[in-house]
């Protein structure tokens, strides 16, 4: 029986796009007897996902309302009736170790909720910029080699959520991804597993491979785009509204963007 | 003076029959660290006591430390120092000298036991042995070594001695771990200016891998030695002076791959059983390469496995207890024809 499943959200799909999708789907094929695959995509691309996977089993979830990457994700979660789930980015790609080590680690730690690979980081040329996720296992950096504690994450950002292992029912039970906190949702969300006591480990092999600030993704707009660019102190201030907001479980009708 | 004598021939053939005498075994006081060459020892101590020999570790003096890193079992040989205990060595007894006690080779050739050296190191032999003076002079004409090589140049030293090979027991604590293996590298090296060297060069080297923690396989009891060994993804050896290579052999035995410089006296064991350079310099970057392959979650190959299964078949915990007890077996057999042949001339002498 499948009990992970990959949540894949899509708001476009011409052009180059689609080589980035297919290789994404390509890299959920090679886990196809234990992974379930879900599109999450508004309405007007829905028609370009059928038969995109053989092997797969793929289910396309709709979305009506907001497409921008965190409603995409939560709505994933909504609709995920497996044990466990994934987020998988549309320009980045699992490595083939990926499941064979988490599912090592699911094994031996059973209390643990939340587990994230080792990110290999590339830019557009394909060549190595970092690794993410990874200091979690530098001796003395946290407090349990290899887990993730909230002490931490106060004074240390650099942690990918997408890629990671989570459970289903305990991200319900906490609140998912809040789409109106800008650059850092994804702080946001692991500071609040952490003060909720989610334990939340990184496993030591490299088993997602992210591609850093492609032309038009979010966070390149974030830094490049005319009308989306965020200058350093609108950066801190996310970070500093990311640190006061993990104590809520779901997104607070404010409007940071005024505010 | 006859009869006496007869009689003391006749008392030591009968300890020699009942398994009375005692083995003694020279050993250096490691301050409570743990180290190959005495456990070693202390090996084959046990390995002869559970065979119903008396076995006796003697030291220096009383401020001897027990080793009690060695875990449990080990406590039960007996301990004796020279200068309190007023030890009386008799003619059935038999000790084994260390290399690096060539200095008390020269009080114990009075002594009229079987007297064995034992070579664990053989850059030691001549530190403190006496210039142009042979082990024989002494009256050792046994030596116990722990390798091939080393046999090999014994013999051509002391080509009068009579040299068996004993290698170390590679305990069955060391297992492959039935948990996760970590990003640990545990590294062993003698001299501690090239340990750091080597850790510097390689967070240097590879910064991106700074998260990668060495694991100091020092002050350690033995347990916490194997339990630590074996959930490391790879160990890093470096030892010139190695005659024999324990630890990387401990650490086949956990399904610990090994990336080391080659020693100056080449282990007889080594195939292509792990990643082998003969330059310190390369160390480093093969080490970076295997880590970052590991990462990638690239596995050994199976020949290289089997190779690391195949080298420990010699070292097996059974196969090496046999042959401590066959080599002592041969001293107290050689001992009991040389004594038989002494008694009978005394006999004769008196008829």
């Amino acid at each position: 029986m499948k009990n992970i499943t990959i949540i894949l959200p899509v708001h476009r799909i011409e052009d180059s796009y689609r080589v980035m999708f297919e290789n994404a789907v390509k890299s959920v094929e090679q886990f196809h007897n234990d992974v379930k695959l879900m599109i999450v995509c508004p309405a007007n691309v829905k028609s370009e996902f059928a038969n995109i996977s053989d092997t797969l089993e793929v289910n396309i979830v709709t979305n009506n309302t907001k497409t921008d990457f965190c409603s995409q994700v939560n709505l994933g979660i909504e609709n995920c009736d497996t044990e466990w789930f994934s987020i998988l980015e549309i320009d980045d790609e699992y490595k083939s170790i990926w499941l064979k080590s988490i599912n090592e680690y699911v094994k031996t730690y059973n209390d643990i909720d939340v587990f994230l690979p080792v990110v290999k980081d590339i830019n557009t040329e394909g060549n190595f910029v970092s690794f993410t996720n990874e200091s979690t296992w530098a001796y003395g950096f946290t407090e349990k080699q290899g887990v993730l504690d909230n002490e931490v994450l106060l004074d240390f950002q650099n942690y990918q959520i997408s890629g990671g292992l989570y459970k289903t029912q305990v991200v319900k039970d906490n609140g998912s991804l809040k789409e109106n906190i800008k650059l850092t949702f994804g702080y946001e969300f692991l500071l609040r597993l952490t003060h909720n006591n989610v334990k939340i480990m990184t496993v030591p092999r490299i088993g997602y491979q992210h591609l850093n600030f492609r032309e038009d993704s979010l966070f390149w707009s974030y830094k490049n785009d005319d009308t989306n660019k965020i200058s350093e102190e609108e950066a801190k201030y996310w970070l500093e509204t990311a640190k006061k907001e993990f104590f809520f479980k779901n997104k607070r009708d404010v409007n940071y963007e005024v505010a | 003076m006859s009869k006496e004598n007869i009689e003391k021939l006749e008392s030591a053939l009968g300890r020699l029959e009942t398994k009375e005498n005692v083995i003694y075994f020279l050993t250096y006081d490691t301050k409570n660290n743990a180290r190959a060459s005495v456990k070693h020892i202390y090996d084959m101590a046990l390995t002869l006591k559970e065979n119903g020999n008396v076995t006796k570790i003697l030291v220096e003096d009383k401020t001897y430390t027990k080793p009690e890193w060695l875990g449990e079992g080990y406590d039960q040989i007996e301990v004796v120092s020279i200068k309190e205990d007023k030890i009386n060595i008799l003619i059935d007894d038999v000790i084994v000298v260390p290399e690096y006690y060539s200095n008390v080779l020269q009080q114990l050739s009075n002594v009229r036991c079987t007297k064995v050296m034992l070579v664990q190191q053989k850059e030691f032999i001549f530190e403190t042995l006496p210039v142009g003076s042979r082990w024989s002079d002494y009256g050792f004409d046994r030596v116990i070594v722990t390798t091939e090589e080393a046999k090999k140049y014994v013999m051509e030293i002391f080509p009068e001695s009579l040299v068996h090979i004993i290698p170390p027991i590679i305990g069955d604590n060391f297992k492959p771990t039935e948990g996760i293996v970590k990003p640990y590298v545990a590294i062993s090296c003698r001299d501690r200016v090239k340990h750091r060297k080597l850790i510097s060069e390689f967070y240097l080297k590879f910064p991106h891998l700074r998260w990668i923690t060495f694991r100091d396989m020092v002050q350690m009891s033995y347990e916490e030695f194997s339990e630590g060994l074996k959930e490391c993804m790879v160990s890093l050896w470096v030892d010139d002076e190695s005659t024999f290579g324990t630890f990387p052999l401990e650490s086949m035995k956990c399904g610990v791959p090994v990336v080391g410089k080659i020693p100056n006296t080449e282990p007889d064991w080594l195939s292509e059983n792990g990643m082998w350079t003969y330059d310190e310099n390369k160390i480093v970057d093969i080490l970076g390469t295997f880590v970052l392959a590991w990462l990638d979650g690239v596995e050994l190959t199976s020949e290289v496995k089997d190779k690391m299964k195949e080298t420990l078949l010699p070292y097996n915990t059974d196969i090496t207890k046999n042959n401590i007890l066959t080599v002592f077996s041969s001293f107290t057999n050689k001992r009991i024809e040389a004594l038989t042949k002494a008694l009978d001339n005394l006999k004769k002498e008196g008829e």
